[in-house]
């Protein structure tokens, strides 16, 4: 049935001729460990265009609506913790396993001649990967993605000749805005990923004709092995661990939520991803006119030298003990690298070691012709208790109880809403919004304490529990009182995102940080499909039962071939 | 005859097939000229396009505390593309009797947005640790030039700014 069927199926189209083609080639000294790197970044490539297609069912490219989508996945999608968990650290795996492909082939010698296209065509890759992991940060319009994308298209603008052209097209103008994030969405998910499908394809023709390169040993050489199964069972083997540790990282180190986008935020410390952390560091390195060192010389002079190594480096010698000049320029790079990242990781320029206070005219908003002045720093006296009359609320409200505004579907960064509150809302709400500070001729005699906030807006629901508090934010609040104006209360809350004294992403910050001080965390994942921690046990004992049930087998036939006599030596 | 006939069609054929090969890169090369230069166009264009800018109030100097520098925003219509909206924009302001100068808030580095540390007395961008005095002179770190001066005017006691944008990581001041 099924060979009557591949019969079928060969007549009209070389199935047979097509899998020889691609899998049947003799290794030079055997199958190894050492060759996975490739086709493990092959395997995550393929994961990384599942995940993303997935992520596409819910993202939406707006600058209004990015960071709320994105989310929304993490958070309200089932397994969308584990899709976009995968897709993040799958990036970064990526990267890594690139480098090691890249160094492991460097090794070997393995782009020496006949094999100098595959490494350039490599080198390709690994820029189109650099490429993809670029775009990609732009696309949740966080903090993080915005700013890293800001510096990022000015270092293409400071480019001399083409610089601004160049700047301007990736933005779509002169400044960052919708169209920066349309461009750099279809970048991302169509431009660059069917050019990388293209030169994939490139490199594994370059590859197939050539073959792996093997040992440098002549000895080593004599032995064979086949791609298909032997290489392809440790590629799968190792994919599958990949695969586990993924898991793992999606479940347990959960990517941070930066909080939206705020063009006006000068509180966040943009640094870049730790792939780029060493051209971040050469950066500030290089100043004044030898700018243009850091921003383009060393990564020019890095390409240039990845790409021409085949060309200056001719000789035949493999043996990396017998090429110590190559050897030694790599070991200088990398080593070069790895202390620019480091330094990079662990550099905090700016004002991160004291806290920054916006004085005076900060907190007034100019608008055609008046001028608005807010109460943030009114200076409160001891107040009497004014005893209400019976039946009359004391309690605060919003001053209109239904409009929520875009902030309530943002998850903000209770860290970076900390900075914030303690600017905006400390002189009213108190230290940590504990309240206490007096607000003479309201009936309750103080502001409302927001830690703990009163019970009827708290919500272990995080999503309910941030609108309760959005309506606040967006439009204020009067203390109520005695009508008489003698009495009015002194203090009463600013509509701070109908004045946008505030901006949407700023109230998204604040909002999760008296979330935070309340004990409900507001990046808490409301449906999970499976919970990640218990999702990643069952993949573990999966994991295990597969590889032990095949392990038991292979040790029970080896067994028994080594009893039948004569069968010794195939193995 | 028959001779004649089957050497023919052969040289016809040799020239026809040179013929077909030019035609098919000339039909190649006319699609990728009439549909290339438009499509370029629509992506060039559209990104290289100026916008001019206009004056607009801030707001009274009154508020301004001497001697420090004071972040004061304002609105602006801004068109995006297809989205039109009011825009939140930001200037430091400086106001040291009777000078004035107004900063785009924009470190003139590579686009952060820097801070004035009240303790030290000088601005700092957080990104790559460009310091500047408070009349914008850079103290230390990578920026190429002092921060940018917005165009300003103090008219009946309010501030007025034209709100441009600067190219970024060269020494020379150029607007964009």
């Amino acid at each position: 049935m099924l060979s009557s069927m591949n019969r079928w199926i060969n007549d009209r189209w070389p199935l047979a001729e097509v899998w020889k083609l691609t899998t049947d080639e003799d290794i030079a000294g055997g199958a190894s460990y050492a060759y996975v790197f490739g086709s493990a970044t092959l395997s995550l490539f393929v994961l990384q265009i599942i995940t993303g297609v997935w992520q596409l069912l819910y993202y939406v490219p707006t600058i209004n609506h990015a960071y709320a989508s994105l989310s929304y996945i993490r958070l309200s999608v089932p397994f969308g913790w584990l899709i976009h968990g995968i897709h993040y650290w799958g990036a970064i795996a990526m990267a890594i396993l690139i480098g090691v492909h890249l160094l492991r082939t460097f090794l070997w010698g393995a782009y020496k001649e006949p094999r100098e296209l595959t490494w350039i065509i490599g080198v390709l890759l690994l820029l189109l990967t650099a490429g993809m992991i670029f775009t990609g940060a732009a696309l949740p319009w966080d903090e993080s993605g915005y700013w890293v994308t800001e510096v990022g298209t000015s270092i293409a603008g400071t480019v001399p000749f083409v610089g601004t052209f160049a700047e301007e097209i990736l933005r779509g103008g002169a400044q960052m805005g919708q169209l920066t994030l349309s461009r750099f969405f279809i970048l991302h998910v169509a431009v660059l990923p069917a050019i990388l499908l293209g030169v994939v394809a490139l490199h594994l023709v370059a590859f197939r004709r050539h073959g792996s390169v093997g040992p440098w040993d002549e000895l080593k050489r004599k032995r064979t092995g086949k791609f298909w199964p032997d290489q392809i069972f440790k590629d799968a083997f190792v994919f599958s661990v990949i695969l586990l540790v993924l898991i793992a990282l999606a479940a347990f180190v959960v990517p941070p939520f930066t909080g939206p986008a705020d063009p006006l935020d000068a509180t966040f410390h943009p640094k870049p991803e730790w792939n780029f952390l060493f051209l971040y560091q050469a950066i500030k390195a290089f100043q004044g006119p030898w700018e243009p060192v850091g921003t383009i010389g060393i990564p020019t002079v890095l390409i240039v030298l990845l790409i021409g190594l085949p060309f200056f480096d001719r000789s035949r010698e493999r043996n990396p003990l017998k090429r110590p000049v190559a050897l030694t320029i790599a070991g200088i790079i990398i080593a070069g690298i790895l202390t620019l990242t480091v330094t990079g990781y662990y550099s905090h320029p700016g004002l991160q070691k004291h806290e920054f206070k916006k004085t005076g005219a900060q907190a007034s908003v100019y608008r055609g012709g008046e001028s608005v002045k807010y109460s943030g720093g009114v200076a409160a006296q001891a107040s009497d208790q004014i005893v209400p009359p019976p039946g009359v609320r004391v309690i605060q409200m919003p001053s209109e109880v239904g409009a929520t505004g875009l902030a309530a579907n943002m998850v903000g960064n209770w860290e970076h809403g900390k900075k914030l509150f303690d600017i905006n809302c400390v002189n009213c709400h108190g230290r940590d919004g504990r309240g206490g500070i007096p607000n003479p001729g309201s009936y309750l005699g103080v502001v409302p304490a927001l830690n703990p906030v009163r019970s009827e807006l708290f919500s272990k629901d995080p999503s309910f529990f941030a609108r309760n508090l959005d309506r606040f934010v967006q439009n204020g609040a009067q203390a109520p009182g005695p009508d008489s104006a003698a009495t009015t209360p002194q203090l009463s809350m600013v509509a701070y995102g109908k004045t946008q004294s505030l901006t949407q992403p700023e109230i998204a910050n604040i909002i999760a940080y008296v979330m935070h001080l309340n004990g409900v965390n507001r990046t808490r994942i409301l449906r999970a499909g499976v919970a990640p921690k218990t999702f990643f046990f069952i993949s573990f004992v999966i994991f295990l039962a597969l590889w032990s049930i095949l392990g038991a087998f292979r040790f029970a036939s080896m067994r028994k071939r080594a009893r039948v006599p004569g069968n010794m030596t195939k193995e | 005859m028959e001779e004649t006939e089957s050497k023919a069609p052969e040289k016809l054929s040799q020239s026809r097939r040179k013929f077909m090969k030019i035609g098919a890169g000339a039909a190649v090369g006319f699609a990728t000229l009439v549909l290339g230069i438009p499509f370029l166009d629509s992506m060039i264009s559209q990104s290289l396009r100026l916008r001019t800018a206009k004056f607009v109030k801030v707001g009274p100097v009154i508020f301004l505390p001497p001697g420090i520098p004071d972040k004061m925003f304002f609105d602006e219509r801004d068109k995006d593309a297809y989205m039109e909206e009011t825009a939140r924009r930001d200037v430091w302001v400086v106001s040291e009797d009777p000078d004035m100068k107004v900063f785009s808030p924009i470190c003139p580095h590579l686009g952060c947005r820097y801070n004035w540390n009240p303790r030290d007395q000088h601005f700092e961008c957080p990104c790559h640790g460009s310091v500047f005095a408070k009349d914008g002179k850079v103290l230390h770190g990578p920026a190429p030039r002092p921060l940018d001066t917005l165009p300003h005017k103090v008219q009946g006691g309010i501030l007025s700014v034209k709100w441009e944008r600067f190219k970024l990581g060269i020494s020379k001041k150029q607007v964009i």
